[in-house]
């Protein structure tokens, strides 16, 4: 098998979530500004959902809908996966609830007099 | 013949009667004998009578508590019970006193009965120095009475019993067969135990001769320092005899005993003519170390 | 039963309807929210209720009218049920604590705390495995806005941390489920187990990321710093629904997926969760702040269920039932001493997080005696002690470990355990005794000096949440251990002695008295068929002396308040030890013992430090035995004797017990456990507790002593160790200033020569056991009875301070007199016979130089005995003692007593050795026997009648003596001594007393340098540094945090690769 191969092999969807994930991880991890790590965490999020959706999605078939291209009797043959594009609803709804209450806590971490960078706040320790 | 109980009680006073008697007179003796070593002329051999009845003459008695007049009752008692515990002469009706009351073990632990009494009594004396002196002598007494337990014992397994009698009954038959010659360690072993527990030299700061007045009994005057020095006399003499009976095959009469005691006494007389004294700390560490093994020594030898 | 989706229906309703009711009034929003809580909590009771007793089976619930595989299912099982019922009762017990908080934060606060609540039931109920990702992050979003709810900025710090691990772990459960659909093709749990696709190489790879982001939930160390920091900054409400509430939600959605989890996955949580609760508690040792302390507790507790649950479906440890048991039984005890122990925290104020680094309350006064009770209560349940769950489940826990031979796994948690008594039972210490103690040292450094000390902290209305949960833990865990058939009255009779006289603990001292006599008897009555010569021996030390030192405890007026219910607890635990038939039943009543005596030595007035190292020590000792009870099958069950199988496991419990006695090496709790609990305490504990330790060695000895692994070695070390512990203690007890730290050591010495006469194991032995445990009890009660008068009267406990007392107590100088005597074991006294029993049979059993020792133990004890009478009662009596009375009656009595049974015993032997003889020759050959009154060994005799008579004759006539002879006697004053044609200074220089035997400590000192408290301090300090070094991993940076989190999912990747 030669690398052509091992390429096409690659889900294209997945591996580009995976990859917002680490860059997603690397920013919460390497990052000590608190927008940035909130930031990051968006990435993160976006590529998993991404890799959720990679799941759900099989080559050449047609999106989950009743029409013309699919009729209820053949649907489970010829549509992708809805139940993955249910759940990125989902999830990208909880993944925004997140990002704005981590925003919320840095807006406030701030506005009481404390800095932008995470190591100022290292204050409960061992 | 079994006597009745009037008639061991009416024996036991004679015996006791005969080690007062025996011991005042080897007490004035050596005294005697130490002056001439000395250089001086010494007392009259019967000075210890005269101390005795001196004291128990005196027209007052100068007293600081009930315990305090208990002290001498308890010494006195103590030396009597612990004689009386002891079969005097070996086979005698007479000199067998009440020592079928308990062993060995009894007779042992009854020794600290009149020495616990004594020191109470001085307590309550409230003289610093008779505390001073009972610190030092029950400190000392812990030490010396390591060597003389294992002698004990080495006697005890050598001859199978705790029994006095039973003891001197097994060294019948001649001097090879006394302790001092079939394990002669447990006997050096005692010996040096002896020395600590008659308070001579070097183990004499108990009662301190010069820098203190005379330790636990500075406080007792008249009748009291009677009893005491009576006491004196007849629990050297049932150390004495129980020496003999233990290490040096008992006596079958009594100018049997009166030899041996003497001899054994004098071993005292001997080293603590020719020794300065230890501190209490030294003498404690003295006992603990080269007795203690012989004493170790001594068991092993039993053992085997 | 009620269809779950109306209660989240109602949830949402009211938080959403909040801010409209809000403008009615906070009373009426707050009504809402508990009513919304309670709501849960009572549906949760239904479900429980027709589970178990209505007989209606689990049910599934489908939602919008289909089912799986088309809808999400809700499950109510027995699991789920009380997994509600724990996070409403959680809930509505911290929100009651926050009721201030709560109002006057904004209503955003209440809102949260429902739907947080609402999320972590969702989790427990949901069998969907996208819905349990909803459900935990409506639980870990709500619980964000909660933790910074009243705006404290630690809080809001700590909160940033949380959500940043919450982020990755959502992240990870995410990847997780998807992929698990991916190869199962079900959401559904049930569905999804039973699919075939999971069980391969990238189906196992899927259910790891779940699994992964589950255990990151539920805080493993190391990656749990954020949760730590958050249990310490938030409202201990909160912290209290994080470590319970939420804490049992993650437990049981771990519960659920476990039936996806392969060898590996399980091997994973159990080694993780282990190194949780190791980790967790060693660093929790180092806390100085109470509610980060709790928090490493948490972790810990909830790291060691989550390894529960995992072990046995590794090892089969006992199924369904065991799981329930144990993994249930350690998170009720957990989710309810937590929670009470958080809120408490609050109530006392120990709040130094929230109010910027300034001095609580705590720290300055003692607890009030409910609040302190409360506050025992939650302690004693979190470190395990009985009747709480915790201790039912621990040892079910470690007989099924035992049973597969799970050596090491119990080392540790034994070991992590002990370290965790040791840092809660600080802490409790601290705060009901008051005093700015080691704790809070390590937080605020000082307290300001001069600052008004209330005398002590009254809770209020504060201590309602923590005593409704100490209430649940006591009824819980009496049903748990009526379900283990632990249901001898008997055995429950120590708490319901302690419940009903602490009910009038403000009665009169001598009607509680009277009632703890009555009790004592009344046990004695009930208990007396069950007893057999053995047992009624020690039931006359144990009961009988109990009920003696209930008698002594009215010498003090007033209520004493505390004192009897320990004591009367301690008393009938004691009789329960003698009565318990099985080894749960007599672990139990060990097990109590142990917890009346600590709370016994920690009502004395300096104790803290003493009773510290009592518990730990009583625990050690307790844990050793318990792993020795349930190594051996059949152990302690009735007439079990020498029975093939036990081997090395008698050690552990000869260890446990050697521990318990206080021998040389373990007994560096006793001279201050002796010396600093109230005095008439110490009495008991020596005279008669320390015997519960004798009693069971006797009872264990006979039934396995024959098979012990090298039987004559191991009896001779057991007796050199006795040996050793009867010369280091009468060596110590020379040196002692302290009257009470000289009769402690002395207990420690006599006690030794207890366990050298038992290590003969002969009938000589043997009865020199018992006869010299008997005979301790008689004169080490009488020196402490008339030490406990010497002390009330002069208020000292240094013995130089005292002095010529005979003249103003001869009474309690007669009972020292002759308990002396007796110890010292000069004749005639009985004690003498102690000293002939143990060298006749030393010499008999061939143990030479053991005897020579003893010898020397027995000559140093006089040093000790002569200084303790001399420095008391005679030398110089002080002017300022000069108005001290006699001792009151009610230690008077108890010692006429015991003079006279003292006296009899001495003059007639028989009277207690026949019994003691009897009761040992059903176990040996005859070595003594008695021929007349003198009793005769192969070596010797002893007549102790005629000892007696001849003593008393020789007595009498030296006295008579003394009497004719003393002409005009006149007593003198003080200080008319010879004395150097000096008058002395004052009675304070001339009483010799102080450092009475400096030679002897010139000589032998270096025997006596304290090495066993310097090795156990250094033990300590090693646990210390180990904690230290742990917790040196929390840097307090998020970022570490997130870095802890990755590695740790990355560690347990490769560490399930490797399995």
């Amino acid at each position: 098998m030669n690398a052509l191969e091992v390429l096409a092999k690659i889900n294209p969807v997945a591996a580009s979530g995976a990859v917002l994930v680490l860059v997603g991880l690397w920013g919460v991890m390497a990052k000590p500004n608190l927008f940035k790590i909130a930031v990051a965490f968006s990435v993160m999020e976006t590529g998993v959902n991404l890799v959720i959706l990679s799941v759900g999605y099989i080559r050449g078939r047609t999106a989950p809908i009743l029409d013309s291209a699919a009729d209820a009797a053949s649907a489970s043959a010829r549509m992708t996966d809805p139940v993955p594009q249910a759940l990125v609803l989902t999830a990208i709804v909880i993944g925004l609830a997140v990002t704005a209450l981590m925003l919320s806590y840095a807006v406030r971490l701030k506005a009481g007099g404390g800095g932008s960078s995470i190591e100022s706040y290292g204050e409960e320790k061992w | 013949m079994e006597p009745t109980l009037l008639g061991r009680i009416g024996y036991a006073f004679v015996s006791l009667f005969v080690i007062t008697n025996y011991g005042l007179l080897l007490i004035g003796s050596m005294a005697r004998i130490s002056a001439k070593v000395q250089g001086r002329v010494g007392q009259p051999v019967w000075q210890p009578y005269i101390d005795i009845i001196k004291s128990s003459a005196k027209r007052n008695a100068i007293g600081h508590g009930v315990m305090f007049y208990l002290g001498p009752v308890f010494r006195l008692a103590g030396g009597i019970g612990t004689y009386m515990f002891i079969p005097a002469v070996f086979g005698s009706v007479v000199f067998r006193n009440f020592s079928d009351s308990g062993d060995l073990l009894l007779v042992m632990y009854f020794i600290f009965f009149g020495q616990l009494g004594m020191a109470l009594g001085a307590g309550e004396g409230g003289h610093p120095y008779s505390a001073i002196g009972v610190s030092r002598g029950l400190a000392q007494m812990t030490a010396f009475e390591v060597p003389f337990a294992l002698s004990v014992i080495a006697v005890a397994v050598q001859y199978g019993t705790l029994d006095i009698n039973a003891i001197v009954a097994a060294q019948q038959g001649g001097f090879a067969r006394w302790t001092l010659a079939t394990n002669p360690l447990a006997v050096v072993a005692a010996i040096i135990a002896f020395l600590g527990m008659s308070g001579h030299n070097p183990f004499s700061v108990v009662i301190a001769p010069q820098e203190i007045p005379i330790g636990p009994p500075t406080e007792y005057q008249s009748n009291l320092l009677g009893m005491l020095q009576t006491n004196r006399a007849i629990f050297n003499g049932a150390k004495l005899v129980l020496y003999m009976n233990l290490f040096f095959g008992g006596a079958t009469n009594i100018v049997a005993m009166v030899i041996k005691t003497f001899l054994i006494y004098f071993v005292n007389v001997f080293v603590g003519q020719a020794f300065p004294r230890f501190r209490t700390d030294q003498s404690i560490r003295f006992f603990l170390g080269v007795p203690t093994l012989i004493g170790i020594a001594s068991v092993i030898i039993a053992v085997i | 039963m009620v269809n779950p989706l109306y209660l989240f229906a109602a949830s949402l309703a009211a938080a959403f309807l909040l801010p409209l009711v809000d403008k009615l009034g906070r009373r009426v929003s707050l009504a809402l929210v508990y009513a919304t809580i309670a709501a849960w909590g009572a549906v949760a009771l239904s479900y429980l209720w027709a589970l178990l007793y209505a007989g209606v089976g689990a049910r599934a619930f489908g939602t919008a009218g289909f089912v799986a595989p088309l809808a999400i299912m809700l499950r109510v099982g027995p699991e789920e049920a009380a997994g509600l019922l724990a996070i409403s009762g959680v809930g509505l017990l911290a929100a009651g604590a926050m009721r201030r908080p709560l109002a006057e934060a904004p209503i955003g606060g209440a809102m949260t705390l429902i739907t947080a609540l609402m999320g972590m039931s969702g989790i427990v109920l949901t069998r969907d495995l996208f819905n349990l990702f909803v459900f935990l992050e409506i639980a870990s979003i709500s619980t964000y806005g909660l933790i910074a709810f009243d705006d404290r900025r630690g809080a809001l710090r700590a909160g940033f941390k949380y959500m940043i691990a919450g982020g990755i772990a959502s992240a990870l459960y995410l990847i997780g489920v998807i992929y698990v659909y991916r190869f199962s093709g079900h959401l559904n749990l049930d569905m999804a187990a039973a699919a075939p696709g999971l069980f391969g190489g990238a189906g196992t790879i899927a259910v790891f990321f779940l699994l992964a982001a589950l255990l990151v939930e539920l805080k493993p160390f190391p990656a749990n710093g954020w949760a730590i920091d958050a249990y310490q900054t938030a409202d201990p409400g909160v912290s209290a629904i994080l470590s319970g509430a939420s804490a049992t939600a993650l437990l049981l959605a771990l519960w659920k997926v476990m039936p996806l989890l392969g060898e590996a996955h399980l091997a994973a949580v159990a080694g993780s969760g282990l190194a949780t609760f190791a980790a967790g508690n060693l660093a929790g040792a180092r806390q100085g702040r109470a509610r980060r302390m709790l928090g490493y507790s948490s972790v810990a507790q909830v790291g060691l269920v989550a390894a529960v649950a995992a072990l046995d479906r590794l090892l089969g440890l006992g199924g369904l039932r065991f799981t329930y048991l144990v993994a249930g039984g350690l998170l009720l005890n957990h989710l309810l001493a937590k929670t009470g122990l958080f809120l408490l925290s609050s109530a006392i104020g120990d709040d130094e997080a929230a109010r910027g680094g300034a001095a609580g309350k705590r720290g300055e006064g003692a607890l009030s005696p409910f609040g302190a009770v409360v506050a025992g209560v939650l302690a004693a349940a979190l470190v395990g002690l009985p009747p709480f769950p915790g201790f039912w489940a621990k040892w079910t826990l470690i007989q099924a470990l035992a049973g597969r031979e799970s050596w090491w796994l119990i080392a540790l948690i034994l070991g992590a355990s002990l370290v965790e008594a040791f840092y809660v039972l600080r802490w409790l210490i601290a705060i009901v005794k008051g005093e700015a103690g080691a704790l809070a040292k390590g937080e605020r450094g000082t307290i300001e000096p001069g600052a008004p000390i209330p005398a002590r902290i009254r809770l209020g209305a504060g201590a309602l949440a923590p005593a409704l949960a100490a209430a649940a833990l006591v009824v819980s865990g009496v049903m748990l251990g009526w379900n283990l058939s632990v249901s001898d009255p008997l055995l429950w009779a120590p708490f319901a002695a302690a419940a009903i006289l602490f009910a009038i603990d403000r009665a009169p001292g001598w009607l509680k008295s009277l009632l703890s006599i009555a009790a004592a008897a009344a046990f004695g009555w009930l208990a007396y068929d069950r007893l057999d010569g053995l047992r009624q021996l020690f039931a006359i030390m144990l009961l009988g002396g109990g009920a003696m030192y209930s008698f002594a405890a009215m010498y003090k007026g007033g209520a004493r308040r505390g004192l009897h219910p320990l004591l009367s607890a301690a008393t009938l635990a004691l009789g329960s030890v003698l009565v318990a038939e099985t080894p749960l039943g007599f672990f139990f009543a060990w097990e109590t013992m142990t917890l009346a005596s600590f709370l016994l030595v920690l009502r004395g007035r300096e104790s803290r430090a003493a009773a510290l190292s009592y518990i730990v020590f009583g625990l050690g000792g307790a844990f050793l035995l318990m792993v020795g009870l349930v190594a051996i099958p059949g152990a302690w069950s009735s007439g079990s004797t020498g029975s093939a199988g036990a081997g090395w496991p008698v050690f552990l419990i000869l260890a446990g017990l050697l521990v318990k006695l206080g021998a040389l090496g373990a007994h560096v709790w006793l001279p201050g456990a002796y010396a600093e609990s109230d005095d008439e305490a110490s009495g008991f504990l020596s005279s008669s507790l320390s015997k519960a330790g004798v009693f069971v060695m006797v009872v264990a000895l006979a039934a396995f002593g024959r098979v012990l692994p090298f039987q004559a070695t191991s009896m001779r070390i057991l007796g050199w160790i006795g040996l050793a512990t009867a010369l280091f203690g009468a060596l110590y007890a020379i040196y002692q200033e302290d009257i009470k730290k000289t009769l402690a050591w002395s207990s420690m010495g006599q006690i030794g020569y207890v366990i050298l006469a038992l290590a003969i194991y002969d009938q000589a032995g043997w009865t020199t056991a018992l006869y010299l445990a008997l005979n301790h009890f008689l004169y080490k009660s009488m020196l402490f009875l008339a030490i406990a008068g010497v002390i009330q009267r002069v208020g000292t406990r240094n013995m130089y301070e005292m002095g010529g007392l005979i003249k103003k107590m001869p009474f309690s100088f007669l009972s020292v007199l002759m308990a002396i005597i007796a110890l010292s074991g000069v004749p005639p006294l009985s004690g003498f016979g102690g000293k002939w029993l143990l060298y006749s049979s030393l010499l008999e059993k061939g143990w030479y130089i053991e005897a020579a020792v003893a010898f020397f133990a027995s000559a140093v004890a006089f040093l000790y005995l002569f200084r303790l009478i001399h420095t008391i009662f005679l030398g110089q009596p002080k002017p300022s003692q000069a108005m001290v009375r006699e001792a009151p009656l009610a230690l008077t009595i108890p010692q006429g007593l015991l003079m006279v049974v003292l006296f009899a015993v001495s003059a007639f032997p028989r009277l207690m050795l026949d019994p003691i003889m009897r009761v040992v020759g059903e176990a040996f050959d005859p070595v003594l026997r008695f021929e007349g009154s003198a009793l005769v060994s192969p070596l010797g005799y002893w007549d102790g009648t005629l000892s007696m008579i001849v003593t008393i004759a020789v007595f009498a006539l030296c006295f008579l003596w003394m009497i004719a002879n003393l002409h005009n006697p006149q007593t003198v004053k003080q200080f008319n001594i010879v004395y150097a044609a000096e008058r002395p200074f004052r009675p304070e220089t001339t009483h010799y007393a102080w450092n009475f035997y400096a030679p002897y400590e010139k000589a032998l000192g270096f025997l006596t340098r304290h090495r066993g408290e310097r090795f156990w301090a250094a033990v300590g300090t090693g646990v210390d540094a180990v904690g230290g070094a742990i917790r040196r991993v929390y840097t307090g940076n998020g970022q570490t945090y997130a870095l802890h989190v990755v590695l740790y999912v990355v560690a347990l990747y490769l560490l399930m690769g490797a399995l």
